[in-house]
């Protein structure tokens, strides 16, 4: 049993530690206010103009008009109130709802597929043109026309007969 | 350039083999991804009497739910998803209809909550007193393996680990939910 | 009474077809008769075109008088659409679009079969089947799958089934009123873009016919193209104006501020016409020099292939997309038809690689034909890119299971690079058109106008365009612009130092003289227009969102919008309409106002957000309404966009058809 003076001192520090607690609690937010203020459309839209809405089909979450489109932006001011840059909360949403979220596919197993193809296409082509190229007869000077400076009259009724001959 | 060139010389020779074999294979491959792309589409939903698709599903209460453990019992699943408006006249009905097997231990209700956000789907679930498991469809695996085309749309699974019924679209009362669960009980 | 007229159209329709075919094969037959059954394949092409203007007729008068108990007329229409917008609902659902499409098929057939076919005698019956067998598909869909005179019945049962004909006890079921056109569809810029875009599509079919009956007739001259020539402009005409119409609806629809976001249906329509823009260029080289005989019929065939694949992709619904529309039965099919063309198309091609040899008495490559080259290899790449990246999702969820997304950036990165270098193909190759060039003669006549062209790169430093992707973009636009511009003053004092004629007089008939060229030309003017819109737009984009109390303003760049007020009310075509008035100014100089609105569709239930634009050759000012306090009214959230100098891409599109029309108008001495 505890007598009435104990008593009376346990309810103070217990008062004393509430307070304490209550003051830094509403320091604490007002700190965390301070730190990150509410984020604005702005801010919110260059993030979700960045991922894809899960449900609509290839439409970005900034600009998708749906109800649970305005509730992940939401979501997004959320995350970024709380202080996440835009690559924790693409994570963040990757993580939730699936790769299709983001605008490409992460470099990551099969998906190197489609980052690899068009470089390795762009060389494929270039080996065809050259080879196309190589198979004809070289430009020998014999077979080159003579080519006259521009101002030459003989040249402009060159041109003007090959005209001609289109016409 | 000199047109009219006499008619193609019907021996030519014809490309070598490798390539004939290899152009085939390239638009065979080709057909084949896009054949397998459309099935997928056509599929629909799984359809009653398949097996149905196993799931894990992680709870708000952080427990684990998962199809094989619940082998053996009926199984109603019912995916929605906190922003859809017709979702909401059909949730106390479910809720109704779960208290009032709930006691028999031979059904069992889950809520997937589809491409939802945490914060919404758990204050949904709260407004709703949702008393059966209920959880976040993560990745939206589960929708997936049912092949859902919206929300809600609803599942039963029977005891024989099989379809029995499939919805889309909400229930119009509690009448229809009992009769089907009866339904699936018997069998 | 109209439905069984337009349903006994299509099914005569489709028995001609047949009939068409079984005459074409005959006539490949040399036989006494053959001539005779030539004739009437070619006359079963002719008579399509009047049956299914008949069926299609049909459909629409059924369209207009609002006959609900149709099942087409029910999904597309409802009785408060006016009536333009209720007969343009014939292609604003499945089986009246397919039934849109045989229409515009069976047109061309008809053009095709009036054409002259003495010289290429021996091609018309192959041109026959496959224009027949392609019509007969369709109508085959249309008959069998998605038949737009379907009618709904009430069985005993309380079953509703949708049939043309009455099923034995069961009652005529008749809706009050319809579901209405999908309100995106009601834009004017919607009402064109299909019709187009099919024009396009379909008039491919016969460039296609003319390569398969080359091949099999093994007629290695350039019949084939001759004939196909002036098709493949007209289709690819239809198909760029089907993309441009797209692009503005998008613009003005959509309210995303942009014009084309590399959605997979849209690039499923950019496929043909990358492919068909390469064979454009391909083909001169063939008439010219006997060069790329293979790989113009490879063109034309992967043409086609994309056509087809392309009204499959965006009418089964395989790829996801915002265009995927109701999924239907006719995929299967459809796949199958795809299979069976590029199976026999390559297995032809196969046949007669070798009989396809270029003509070898070159001597040696000019330089424009390796331009052309050069364009050919460019224009593949963009399409490789594009035609992966529709399909990767596929092979990923294959593969991976993974469900994912391919969308723009990787797109842009990818093919921005290509593009550039095809602008600068553009502006170089040709000054070496009629020079058998080295480097030092290209250089000898591209010095002028390129450093002229510099100018573009310093005003644009001067005004403070700092980018270097857009510094490199408007310096390509302007060297297209001030080499094409370059060439031709060149060809014009040319032209009156020999004739004397008066400036206008040469510059007109110059163009006059070589209409495929000069219209070449103003298409590349036109293209360099548009580069200059699409830089603008992609590189300089500004945007902003706010919520405003009345009164209140939002900031972005020099324009300052005040929201004024809320207007919220009824239409007589039943729609609920939310519209804002916003006041706009530029450094403080009031412009004047702007109504961004939200319309709600009563008959659909959807809602379709409408931009207000204020477009001018500098910029455009697009607002979205995003929010609003429903109730009170009192504040509203807008979003804003600066669009730097988009109204440049619908001009340089205007150019570019004006080009395409310069292009295809008739000279003298050239045969259709």
């Amino acid at each position: 049993m505890l007598d009435g003076q104990s008593n009376r001192l346990g309810v103070l520090f217990l008062a004393w530690v509430f307070g304490l607690g209550l003051i830094f609690l509403v320091s604490e937010r007002a700190a965390a206010q301070e730190r990150t203020p509410y984020p604005s459309d702005d801010a919110v839209n260059a993030v979700a103009k960045q991922l894809y809405c899960p449900v609509c089909e290839n439409v970005s979450l900034d600009v998708c008009p749906t109800r649970a489109c305005a509730e992940w932006r939401e979501l997004i001011r959320q995350k970024l109130a709380e202080g996440w840059d835009v690559e924790q909360i693409r994570a963040y949403f990757a993580a939730q709802y699936g790769d299709r979220v983001l605008a490409e596919p992460p470099r990551r197993g099969i998906n190197w597929l489609i980052y690899l193809f068009p470089p390795l296409f762009l060389l494929g082509g270039i080996l065809v043109v050259y080879r196309v190229l190589r198979r004809a007869p070289s430009i020998s000077p014999e077979v080159e026309p003579h080519v006259p400076d521009e101002t030459d009259q003989r040249y402009l009724t060159l041109v003007e007969e090959e005209l001609k001959r289109r016409k | 350039m000199e047109s009219n060139q006499p008619l193609m010389d019907h021996d030519a020779r014809k490309p070598p083999r490798q390539v004939i074999v290899l152009s085939f294979l390239l638009l065979v491959v080709f057909l084949v991804i896009l054949g397998w792309g459309m099935r997928n589409r056509y599929q629909g939903g799984v359809r009653v009497g398949q097996p149905a698709p196993q799931f894990v599903l992680t709870t708000f209460d952080g427990q684990q739910v998962s199809s094989a453990d619940l082998q053996g019992k009926v199984i109603l699943v019912h995916f929605w998803a906190s922003w859809c408006d017709i979702c909401q006249d059909e949730q106390p009905i479910l809720e109704q209809v779960w208290r009032q097997y709930q006691r028999d231990g031979e059904i069992t209700f889950v809520g997937v909550a589809y491409a939802d956000t945490e914060s919404k789907a758990r204050e949904y679930a709260q407004k709703f007193e949702l008393t059966y498991p209920n959880g976040l469809d993560t990745q939206s695996t589960i929708s997936d393996s049912y092949r859902i085309r919206g929300v809600p749309q609803t599942f039963v699974v029977g005891r024989d680990g099989r379809l029995v019924f499939a919805k889309v679209g909400p229930f119009a009362s509690q009448d229809e939910v009992t009769r089907l669960v009866e339904r699936a009980l018997e069998k | 009474m109209l439905i069984y007229l337009g349903f006994g159209a299509l099914v005569i329709a489709l028995l001609t077809a047949l009939f068409g075919v079984v005459a074409a094969v005959y006539a490949t037959r040399s036989g006494g008769k053959a001539a005779n059954w030539l004739e009437s394949a070619r006359r079963s092409m002719v008579i399509s075109f009047p049956l299914l203007t008949v069926a299609l007729l049909c459909l629409a008068a059924l369209l207009a008088l609002g006959d609900f108990q149709v099942q087409f007329v029910y999904s597309v229409t409802s009785r408060a659409m006016p009536l333009h917008l209720k007969v343009s609902a014939l292609w604003g659902g499945q089986a009246g679009s397919l039934l849109f499409w045989c229409w515009l098929l069976a047109a061309f057939l008809l053009a095709a079969a009036q054409r002259t076919w003495a010289q290429e005698q021996d091609m018309l019956p192959y041109m026959v089947i496959v224009g027949q067998i392609t019509l007969a598909f369709f109508l085959g869909l249309i008959i069998l799958i998605e038949n737009p005179f379907a009618r709904f019945w009430l069985l005993p049962n309380g079953e509703q089934v949708a049939a043309v004909f009455q099923p034995r006890v069961a009652l005529p079921l008749l809706p009050p009123d319809g579901r209405g056109l999908n309100p995106l569809l009601r834009h004017p810029g919607m009402i064109l873009h299909p019709p187009m875009l099919y024009l396009g599509f379909v008039a491919y079919v016969i460039p296609f016919a003319l390569a398969v009956a080359a091949l099999i007739t093994g007629r290695s001259d350039d019949a084939w193209i001759r004939a196909a020539r002036r098709w493949v402009l007209i289709a690819w005409l239809f198909l760029s104006l089907g993309l441009i119409l797209g692009a503005r609806w998008a613009y003005d629809v959509l309210g995303w501020g942009g014009y084309w976001g590399w959605d997979p249906v849209e690039i499923a329509a950019l496929m043909p016409w990358l492919s068909s823009t390469a064979f454009l260029h391909s083909m001169v080289i063939q008439e010219r020099r006997g060069l790329f005989k293979r790989w113009n019929v490879v063109l034309i065939i992967i043409t086609y292939a994309l056509v087809i694949l392309g009204t499959f992709l965006t009418r089964s619904g395989v790829l996801s997309s915002v265009h995927a529309f109701a999924q239907s039965a006719i995929g299967p099919l459809f796949f199958a038809f795809i299979a069976a063309v590029l199976m026999i198309s390559l297995g032809l091609l196969l046949w007669r690689w070798n009989a396809l040899r270029a003509e070898g008495e070159v001597h040696s490559l000019l330089s424009r034909e390796a331009f052309f080259l050069f364009n050919n290899f460019l224009f593949m790449g963009v399409l490789a890119v594009c035609l992966w990246g529709v399909l990767f999702p596929l092979v990923s969820e294959l593969i991976g299971g993974q469900r994912i997304t391919v969308g723009p950036p990787f797109y842009e990165r990818a093919i921005a690079p290509l593009f550039g270098a095809l602008m600068f193909l553009m502006a170089a190759a040709p000054l070496s058109a009629w020079k058998r060039s080295t480097f030092r003669s290209l250089a000898g006549t591209g010095w002028k106008p390129a450093v002229a062209s510099l100018f573009v790169p310093a005003v644009s430093l001067v005004f403070g365009v700092r980018n270097p992707v857009a510094l490199i973009g408007l310096w390509l636009a302007g060297m297209v612009v001030i080499f094409s511009l370059y060439e031709y003053g060149r060809a014009v004092v040319l032209r009156r130092r020999r004739t004397g004629q008066r400036w206008i007089t040469a510059l007109w008939t110059l163009a006059g003289s070589n209409r495929r060229r000069y219209g070449g030309y103003i298409i590349h003017l036109g293209m360099a227009l548009m580069a200059l819109g699409i830089i603008g737009i992609e590189l300089f984009q500004a945007e902003t969102q706010g919520t405003l109390a009345q009164g209140e303003s939002l900031r972005l760049r020099d324009y300052n919008i005040t929201y004024r007020s809320l207007a919220v009310f009824d239409t007589s075509d039943l729609r609920y309409v939310v519209r804002a008035a916003i006041g706009v100014e530029k450094d403080g100089v009031l412009l004047g106002e702007l109504h961004p609105r939200v319309d709600y569709y009563y008959d659909s239930e959807q809602q379709v957000t409408v931009p207000a634009v204020r477009a001018t050759l500098l910029d455009d000012l697009y607002v979205v309404l995003v929010d609003w306090e429903p109730i009170s009214l009192q504040a509203a959230t807008f979003k804003v966009y600066d669009n730097p100098l988009v109204s440049w891409l619908w001009i340089g599109a205007l150019v570019f058809v004006v080009g395409v029309m310069v292009a295809l108008w008739p000279q003298k001495d050239e045969e259709g």
